[in-house]
């Protein structure tokens, strides 16, 4: 018996990038996924991956920023619950089958929600991390179905944690 | 041609601290982001125009510990002094800066005062190729794409 082939465009992929060296992995990884229903969500500071986007088709949600620089610490209360607060409604309209993210700390509460709605949810930690494990990684650990790193050192670090290479290497290929 | 690069991070420390050094015949050029001190000595844009072109002229780079920005000068086979930002709040640069100095791809500056010695003596240094590590990551997500996700 022959199972037929599932039509990729009907898998919506929510690429959580924040911003920066997040974004730079997030871009490399999304050529390898245009068989995909490809969304993506970025800080709303990062004009130059925006500006990048705004040449495809690709769907993007913003959110603001998670940690200003120097501010008080009720101001970052204040940004967190704004955080979670916009993060619901970007879960519920993207609605996506699989949040892929690349490591930012704005995953968190996606992360959060996507799990209570019952989505699949990849974590691939960032590839600046050698040795040393990231806040954001330790919750991600938590909350994800599956756990890249980057580097075998810190595979170690990480019980049933899958090393599979480094996005680097796509740059080179393609 | 010295290119300093500091990403699209501020990072005024280093960019303060080149400007004060003096290399004689050398060129030195300065990508300074949204950093606050503006050289003053040296030709200096916020972002590279080309900046391809200008890491493809450099014979040495200077730069932050961006993953990113170091990736793309190693698999370029650029002669890198790399220096961890000092002036961001999370000091995570040194994960991977410290890795890649182990491993003999550039020299990790610690110590601005340190700079003009390794300027100096980056020229003679041999470093070993960096190659990237072969990548399967697509696929493996794919893989469990297939495996657990009803669409």
């Amino acid at each position: 018996m022959q199972i037929a082939p599932r039509n990729k465009k009907n898998c919506r992929i929510l690429f959580v990038a924040g911003s920066g060296g997040h974004a730079a992995q997030m871009l490399l990884l999304l050529k390898q996924f245009q068989e995909y229903d490809c969304q993506v969500l970025l800080e709303k500071t990062d004009h130059l991956t925006l500006q990048k986007l705004n040449q495809s088709d690709v769907k993007v949600f913003t959110m603001p920023i998670l940690r200003g620089k120097n501010e008080i610490l009720p101001m970052t209360l204040l940004r967190i619950i704004q955080c979670f607060f916009a993060s619901f409604f970007i879960v519920l309209k993207s609605n996506p089958h699989v949040v892929l993210s690349t490591g930012p700390g704005l995953v968190i509460p996606i992360a959060f929600y996507s799990k209570l709605f019952g989505k699949k949810i990849i974590h691939i930690e960032s590839w600046s991390r050698v040795n040393s494990k990231s806040y954001t990684g330790k919750v991600m650990y938590r909350l994800a179905n599956i756990f890249f790193v980057q580097w075998p050192s810190l595979a170690k670090k990480y019980d049933g944690s899958v090393f599979a290479g480094r996005i680097d290497a796509l740059k080179v290929r393609s | 041609m010295i290119l300093v690069t500091v990403g699209t991070t501020a990072f005024d420390s280093l960019i303060e601290a080149v400007d004060q050094i003096s290399i004689p015949g050398q060129q030195i050029v300065l990508q300074i982001a949204d950093g606050k001190y503006i050289p003053k000595n040296y030709e200096h844009y916020r972002f590279l125009e080309n900046y391809d072109q200008w890491v493809a002229r450099a014979d040495i780079v200077i730069t932050h510990g961006g993953a990113g920005t170091l990736f793309e000068l190693l698999s370029r086979g650029k002669k890198i002094i790399a220096i961890n930002n000092f002036d961001r709040k999370d000091q995570h640069q040194t994960d991977l800066i410290s890795q890649l100095a182990m491993d003999n791809h550039l020299i990790w500056c610690k110590d601005f005062n340190q700079l003009s010695k390794d300027i100096l003596e980056i020229p003679q240094k041999q470093f070993s190729k960096y190659q990237p590590v072969g990548c399967d990551l697509v696929n493996e997500i794919k893989m469990f794409i297939d495996q657990n996700v009803n669409y």
